[in-house]
């Protein structure tokens, strides 16, 4: 190779480098700059929101617990598709405030509709009064006040409750006579206590099966008390009782926990309500033999469908049913391999 | 080339110099001017990361000095306090009305939203307790101011929490737009050494561009310079100050290669005439040593020749005295020099008096036929040129035959040329003396007796070396015992022959 060609071999070469450096580096530099573009957007987008006509305060006492996120979150979504805003109202504040407080503040802050449910008691039914008075749309789920203003109800009537109670019961027990153990929320009103023990009663009675009936008041919002009381409970009348009734989900988590850790199971069968991975996993153990569960998600966007009847046309019904599931072993296998799959797409994305 | 860089490069110089460093200052110039756009944008955000706390902060405390300024004019009902009250009441008004008020679904615009209303219900109720108060109505303003309290204590409650939430938001936003500024460095440096090296890539392509007409033709030059005009004119690409050059350098080198040529032809053309002349002197040397030695006294000799011719003359011996004329005519014409040329009657005058001796000789046995086609007065040939020929034709020809010999002359013009044969019956020749002769390797010398000394090799050499052309005599025999014929072609220019 003479100089020249040595020359020009060089110049190619290095020119060649030179080419690659450059291209990697608009390349990088794209790349950088897409990176760029993506945060300013994020924090350009938390600066901004959807616009929507009407506010809706959606009120309960425990935001915490799953039964009450999965109603928000349906009534939240169908809210998006009817232009209200459902706002999980005093969640972000730092005080715990109870229902009267937040629909006070509702009431304040000059919202457009709310959605609560209800405490059964008068203040509670004052204030409900006094939104309605002031133009503010109120509807109660779950738990129905049926002494205000409220314009609708969406729920299950504790005696259709009760009813289903009963009817499981009797199927995952035989015998003539049965000493049934109920354990109710304290916090439930007197009213809907005395509807679901009927609705309880009429099952039997229908089945021409007679009940011994036992309530027991449990304190759900502290759930250390329902320990402390279940495992009392079950100690001293673990011989004795057929059936315990759970109503609510801390009573069903307690109850079943409890059972297995004194090795009561297979001693008295567990009625539960609704659900968690922990119930599901007891149901599929057959330490609870069957669970009532309200459709939630239906509740929530149903509460919201109404709401947007009334908001748009001025009426809607005033009362609006919502499903009753039963979950058995079979169905809580099936639930427990569909929240597997879901928790395996969530970690592998 | 694109049409683009052929206009660019049709550009003078001097403003090519100034676009390329326009160009390249104009892509660092718009580099520079989008990092610090970006730059100025990331900082511009970073420094309003954390306004909304600071306007919470400011709200917050606003509140606190209208509850307190409340609280102090229902207890005390001061003046100071009543104004204090107005002026913090204005002053929240203000700072709350850049919340906002709409129903958006993101949680922090949700809350400004509720703490708006909240704060207008909140006035509300405090200016309801403020005028219950000066109207001394003492169990409303109590219940209102209870009532506002609460509101407040709600308000604080939610700026508290809105703050604290934005401060998460906030940080978190920090930390993002942190990292974009990283980012925006990192873009920083590498797009800084990206137009670099686009601006050196430019620089060299457009520099190249510009300086590659130049090398090609320093180095066009320089092989000019080292005596090489063989080399390729380098192409002319613009019509620039280089191009100019070229084109000039190019003409040049065509010039220069044009001079050369005529020189080197024409020193060969004198070089070649020099070599004929030199040969022509050889030949004619020659042809006079070999005339002189034949010859001797050839004045001597053609003054008694004269007197011998008088004296026949004197004595009535008419047919000597033809002879002796013959005789004198012959030797006169002889005495001329070789190098002058004659006219061809003269040389066909010599052929008949020499035939005339010849025929006395042999007593009258040759036959001369001549026949002329063309006017040959002004035809000039290079003496002693027939003569040869003839004598050629009597030794070798029909001396030694019995029958009549005859000889031929028959002259005529074709195709620029006077042709001039002549043709015996004499013994002719087998082919390959006939090649020997015409290689002139043998039998073309003159016999040392009966010749003049000048033979057929001298003929034709003289000949070519006169005219400077070849194939101007040819000889050819059908045959043994069937004569032979030479051919001689005299080149004529067109007032030669008429």
């Amino acid at each position: 190779m003479n100089h020249k060609n040595r020359h020009s071999y060089y110049l190619t070469v290095i020119s060649g480098l030179a080419l690659i450096l450059l291209v990697v580096m608009v390349l990088d530099i794209l790349f950088e700059y897409y990176e760029l573009s993506n945060l300013q957007q994020q924090y350009d987008a938390k600066l901004s929101g959807t616009s929507y006509t009407w506010h809706c305060a959606f009120i309960t006492d425990n935001y915490d617990n799953a039964f009450w996120n999965s109603v928000y979150e349906s009534a939240r979504e169908q809210g998006s598709k009817s232009d209200i805003y459902v706002e999980d109202f005093g969640k972000n504040l730092y005080i715990t405030y109870t229902t009267d407080e937040l629909l006070r503040m509702a009431i304040a802050a000059n919202v457009d509709a709310i959605i609560v449910e209800a405490t059964g008691q008068d203040s509670t039914t004052a204030l409900i009064d006094e939104a309605v008075e002031k133009g503010i749309a109120v509807s109660t789920v779950y738990k129905d006040d049926i002494d205000s203003a409220r314009f609708s109800f969406t729920g299950v009537n504790s005696a259709r409750m009760g009813y289903e109670y009963g009817k499981l019961a009797l199927q995952h027990s035989s015998g003539k006579q049965l000493s049934v153990m109920v354990l109710l929320d304290s916090a439930e009103s007197s009213a809907e206590q005395r509807l679901l023990i009927s609705g309880i009663g009429q099952a039997s009675e229908e089945a021409d099966r007679s009940f011994s009936l036992d309530t027991i008041m449990l304190n759900s919002s502290t759930t250390f008390e329902v320990d402390e009381r279940v495992r009392g409970l079950l100690r001293e009348y673990h011989d004795s009782v057929d059936i315990i009734i759970c109503t609510d989900l801390e009573q069903t988590q307690a109850v079943s926990q409890t059972t297995i850790d004194l090795n009561y199971v297979g001693d008295f069968t567990i009625i539960g309500s609704y659900q968690n991975s922990s119930v599901l996993e007891a149901l599929k153990n057959g330490v609870i033999a069957a669970n009532l569960s309200v459709d939630t998600a239906q509740m929530g966007s149903k509460a919201v469908i109404g709401l947007a009847e009334y908001l748009t046309l001025g009426h809607t019904s005033d009362y609006v049913s919502v499903d009753i599931n039963t979950i058995g072993r079979q169905n809580a296998v099936q639930l427990l391999a569909a929240e597997a799959r879901k928790e395996g797409g969530a970690s592998n994305e | 080339m694109s049409k683009k860089l052929a206009f660019f490069s049709n550009l003078p110089f001097q403003l090519r110099l100034i676009a390329i460093f326009l160009l390249t200052s104009a892509l660092s110039f718009a580099m520079s001017l989008f990092l610090n756009q970006n730059i100025n944008r990331s900082l511009d955000n970073i420094n309003s990361v954390y306004t909304s706390n600071n306007a919470l902060n400011d709200i917050n405390s606003t509140l606190e000095s209208l509850q307190t300024s409340i609280q102090q004019y229902l207890e005390t009902k001061s003046s100071d306090s009543l104004n204090n009250y107005y002026f913090y009441a204005q002053q929240y008004r203000n700072r709350i009305d850049s919340m906002n008020s709409m129903i958006l679904d993101q949680e922090s615009a949700s809350m400004e939203k509720n703490i708006y209303n909240l704060s207008e219900t909140y006035l509300t109720t405090a200016d309801q307790s403020i005028e219950a108060k000066r109207a001394r109505d003492s169990v409303n303003y109590h219940a209102l101011f209870n009532e506002a309290s609460e509101y407040y204590r709600f308000l604080t409650s939610y700026i508290y929490s809105l703050n604290n939430q934005q401060f998460v938001t906030n940080s978190r936003n920090y930390h993002s737009l942190e990292s974009s500024l990283r980012s925006l460095e990192r873009i920083n440096h590498l797009m800084t050494i990206a137009v670099a090296l686009f601006n050196i890539f430019l620089v060299i392509l457009l520099v190249g561009q510009m300086t590659k007409p130049l090398l090609r033709l320093a180095a066009a030059s320089d092989r000019v310079a080292s005596g090489d005009f063989d080399v390729e004119l380098p192409p002319v690409t613009s019509s620039d100050e280089l191009g100019t050059v070229t084109s000039a350098f190019n003409q040049m080198l065509v010039s220069i290669r044009r001079y050369i040529e005529q020189v080197r032809s024409s020193m060969e053309a004198e070089k070649k005439a020099q070599e004929r002349e030199l040969l022509m002197e050889t030949h004619l040397k020659d042809a006079q040593l070999k005339y002189y030695q034949a010859q001797i006294h050839p004045h001597f000799l053609f003054n008694s020749l004269n007197a011998g011719a008088q004296m026949a003359m004197m004595e009535d011996a008419e047919r000597t005295c033809t002879f002796i004329q013959n005789m004198a005519e012959f030797f006169r014409y002889s005495m001329k020099s070789l190098q002058t040329d004659v006219y061809l009657p003269e040389e066909i005058a010599l052929v008949e008096n020499y035939l005339a001796i010849m025929n006395v000789r042999f007593s009258g046995d040759i036959h001369f036929e001549k026949i002329i086609d063309c006017d040959i007065v002004n035809v000039r040939m290079p003496c002693m040129i027939l003569q040869p020929v003839v004598e050629n034709a009597i030794q070798y020809g029909i001396r030694d035959i019995e029958r009549d010999g005859w000889i031929r002359l028959h002259i005529r013009a074709k195709d620029g040329f006077v042709l001039i044969s002549i043709t015996d019956n004499g013994s002719g020749m087998t082919q390959e003396r006939l090649e020997d002769v015409r290689s002139g390797h043998t039998g073309s010398e003159p016999s040392e007796k009966n010749s003049n000394g000048i033979g057929l090799g001298n003929v034709r050499e003289r000949l070519k070396l006169y005219y400077n052309e070849d194939n101007l005599f040819s000889i050819d025999s059908p045959g043994p015992e069937l004569g032979t014929s030479v051919l001689i072609r005299i080149p004529i220019d067109d007032m030669e022959v008429l």
